[in-house]
């Protein structure tokens, strides 16, 4: 992992070095790239606006629009830069702080092979390519670990708060709705139906969104609101006289009773603010919610915890706030909005007579204190409860985290005893020993230690926007379709749906993904899978404080022939011939560019692969015929087939520099080498 | 100095033409035309064999030229095989007296991508498999 994070560092102040007082080198790289960091399909991520997506519509989206570009060279990638910055997605920052950032590219693969589908503690799920990174706690502070390098313990970063950018949308057109004077009417060709008063979305149109969630039977001509609370009955008949309808009231004796409106207009009128009619199990948060302010929030989170909500008191089954739905988006959607005031709940899911349903469930005190104070109840019973519940001490933050090798270097660092650093002597052998400290720790040991660089691990922690989940579970599936991925400025990450934070594709692993090349070549056992080439300018590589700034041109692989009927199994006739012109147009510039704009060459070849080829000896032949500097990275040298030695003595006048890509090995060497060779 | 042989099928197409360059008459032409003559030959379905190669400013050339002819469901490019580069060719007087554009003087053969596959090759021997389209 060690690779990403450095390259990351050293490519990512690109961004903040757009101009040098000197012309940097241009480098060429030479090498198919290939490997991925993807989502599967059907994954959702997190927008700014509070809402959220399946990563596939996003990327559908920006693929829609006139003059994107395709910036991938592969003929199974699509890498398409977003034209304006108007997608944007919170993002994990290192001070571990979630601020929002614009999505600069969108990516989808082809991809037929195993994903891991990774399960956590407090219930969230992602399924993911093998290589895609979340971000982690490790003996070595935050790190990023590939899904293949979890662990059942493992601890990753799931948010704990978020704030989103509030009041961007708005009700959506409801073609079937006609105004009518200062009404809204349902269009209806055999009936004259009633129309609705449009009213202003506030906390009330809100609650009665809730309650229509909640606990209402829902469908194309009516709404049926059945409650044990008289209050809320009568708030939903309230709500609905504002819309200048009349209700229907329905008692039974010993069955709940129902408040029920017959009105097509008032259906319709509810689908601008993104409330359907459906069954239980496809509920969902509307969008006009998900978008609303925290105070419209809150009363619809109040009336929805009012009607499905309960409080356990109990001690043996647990101290829980809760809430039960048999649509898990419903759930996931339920913790979004929690976010907001950061209340972290755990999801369950559970069986009952046969039916799956999922449970949220609220389960610390420092929580149920926090929900009282931001949501609560109006229901009195539920009230008292809560009460109850907030009387009770905190119980401890069971999330611990692998980190006493940093603190305990710290501690010596600044001649610190134990008590002076944990607070007491407490438990901290057995801590050293497990190498676990709870983040409750963590966050009082930031009371009092001073801020300095330090001690900057700790009061991030403390201060932090994430809470360390940990994984339970890791499945491995088989997988053949699509996957997706987005690139996400300067901080490279972005939450799912459920709130888990994943790194990006980014700038660095394409590069990483280009030095992972094949042997280029016509004995290539991938399809030749080269495009257009690209430029990086102002890459800086520092390397014991020796600056180096070079552009890289990132080639395609080099070959004799092209034949578009290899692409074929990949996809359609026409995007093969398009892709295989571009590929051919890709490798005429990089035999163009060899020849008059690089300074200097970084030619990867595979080492457990012949590298006595054709195109090799050619290309190295052309490269020495310009006098150019060469270095020659000798890329997987984890695979057992390696052979550094064979390429050694195939270019024996030339610098060899073995590396793994993949598992980021000797990648100093390799910085080292690109600064002495190209500085 | 060996004879340009040349084996003509004019007939229905069952045989398979080799061009046999010489050195000699590869000498007396520009860098184009050399390429124009390899690729001509090659779209042809002939098979080239240059008695003394290209220089590397000349192969990147034909890449970069052959790129541009390939097109679907016609031209898939090339297959060209030369022996690996020795070092010790490098300073001989021909080359030195040539500058940086010299012939690097090895037998190469040229074909079309889809009907030449190398079958084996090494410092000495180039072993290729050629069939008829």
């Amino acid at each position: 992992m060690g690779l990403f994070t450095d390259l990351k560092d050293s490519v990512s102040r690109v961004t903040d070095r757009l101009f040098s007082d000197q012309e940097p080198k241009r480098i060429g790289i030479y090498g198919p790239p290939n490997a991925g960091k993807c989502l599967a399909e059907g994954e959702e991520v997190v927008l700014a606006d509070g809402t959220y997506r399946p990563i596939e519509a996003v990327f559908e989206d920006v693929a829609g629009r006139s003059g994107v570009e395709d910036v991938s060279d592969e003929p199974h990638e699509t890498w398409l830069e977003c034209p304006h910055a108007d997608i944007r997605v919170p993002a994990l920052g290192e001070d571990l702080t979630i601020a929002s950032r614009p999505v600069s590219h969108v990516f989808r693969q082809r991809y037929q092979g195993e994903m891991y589908r990774v399960r956590t503690r407090l219930g969230r799920e992602v399924t993911v390519s093998p290589e895609h990174p979340f971000i982690s706690m490790t003996s070595e502070g935050v790190t990023e670990l590939s899904a293949r390098d979890l662990e059942a313990g493992t601890p990753v970063a799931t948010a704990q708060s978020l704030s989103p950018e509030t009041g961007a949308w708005s009700p959506e057109p409801n073609g079937a709705l006609s105004t009518d004077g200062g009404s809204v009417v349902y269009r209806s060709t055999y009936h004259d139906p009633k129309p609705v008063t449009p009213v202003e979305f506030d906390a009330g149109v809100a609650r009665l969104l809730a309650l229509t969630i909640a606990e209402a039977q829902h469908d194309e001509r009516y709404v049926a609101f059945s409650n044990e609370d008289p209050e809320l009955l009568a708030e939903f008949e309230r709500t609905v006289e504002r819309f200048g309808l009349e209700t229907t009231t329905y008692e039974y004796d010993g069955k709940t009773s129902t408040v029920r409106v017959n009105s097509r207009s008032l259906v319709e009128y509810l689908k601008r603010f993104d409330c359907y009619p459906g069954s239980s199990a496809d509920k969902r948060i509307p969008k006009s919610i998900l978008t609303a302010d925290d105070g419209i929030v809150r009363s619809f989170l109040r009336a929805l915890f009012d009607c499905e909500g309960s409080v356990q008191t109990d001690g043996d089954r647990g101290r829980y706030v809760t809430l039960s739905s048999s649509s898990r988006e419903l759930v996931v959607g339920v913790q979004l909005l929690l976010l907001r005031f950061g209340i972290v709940g755990k999801i369950r899911e559970k069986t009952h007579d046969g039916d799956t349903y999922y449970e949220f469930c609220i389960g610390r005190s420092d929580q149920h204190r926090r929900f009282r104070e931001h949501v609560g109840f109006d229901s009195s019973e539920k009230a008292d409860r809560l009460d109850r519940l907030c009387e009770a001490g905190s119980n401890p933050n069971v999330h611990t985290l692998p980190i006493m090798p940093v603190l305990e270097d710290t501690r010596k660092e600044l001649g610190l005893t134990q008590a002076e650093l944990y607070g007491d002597n407490k438990h901290v052998a057995r801590m050293r020993r497990r190498n676990s400290i709870s983040v409750d720790r963590l966050e009082s040991m930031a009371t009092w230690l001073p801020q300095t660089d330090r001690t900057d691990l700790v009061h991030s922690i403390a201060q932090s926007d994430v809470v360390w989940d940990e994984v339970v579970e890791i499945e491995r599936v088989d997988y053949d379709g699509y996957i997706y991925d987005l690139t996400v400025d300067r901080d490279h990450t972005f939450l799912t749906r459920d709130g888990l934070v994943v790194h990006n594709t980014t700038l660095a692993n394409r590069i990483a993904r280009d030095w992972t090349g094949d042997a280029v070549g016509t004995e290539s056992h991938i399809p030749h899978e080269t495009r257009r080439a690209r430029r990086k300018e102002n890459v800086e590589i520092e390397r014991d404080g020796k600056a180096v700034t070079i552009d890289i041109v990132d080639t395609p692989g080099v070959t004799t022939k092209v034949d578009y009927e290899e692409f074929t199994d990949e996809m359609e006739k026409d995007d093969a011939i398009r892709r295989s012109r571009e590929a051919t147009e890709g490798v005429a510039e990089a035999m163009h560019w060899l020849r008059e704009d690089v300074d200097g060459v970084i030619y990867v070849l595979d080492s457990a692969e012949d590298p006595i080829t054709q195109v090799n000896t050619m290309l190295i032949g052309i490269i020495e015929s310009r006098d150019l500097p060469v270095l020659i990275f000798a890329n997987k040298t984890d695979l057992d087939a390696s052979s550094v030695k064979r390429i050694e003595d195939a270019f024996p006048q030339h610098e060899t520099v073995p590396l793994s890509a993949k598992e980021g090995d000797n990648m100093d060497e390799v910085y080292d080498a690109i600064a002495e060779y190209f500085g | 100095m060996m004879p340009e042989a040349k084996e003509t099928d004019d007939g229905d197409g069952d045989g398979v033409q080799i061009d046999l360059v010489s050195g000699q008459r590869m000498a007396g032409m520009a860098s184009m035309e050399k390429i124009r003559m390899i690729l001509d030959g090659v779209h042809d379905g002939n098979i080239v064999i240059l008695e003394e190669g290209l220089s590397p400013e000349e192969e990147s050339k034909l890449i970069e030229v052959t790129m541009a002819e390939i097109s679907p469901d016609g031209f898939n490019g090339i297959e060209i095989e030369t022996y690996p580069k020795s070092e010790s060719r490098d300073s001989s007087l021909f080359s030195r007296l040539m500058g940086s554009e010299e012939p690097t003087a090895k037998l190469t053969v040229i074909g079309p991508a889809d009907q030449i596959e190398t079958l084996h090759k090494d410092e000495t021997l180039i072993s290729a498999l050629v069939s008829r389209n």
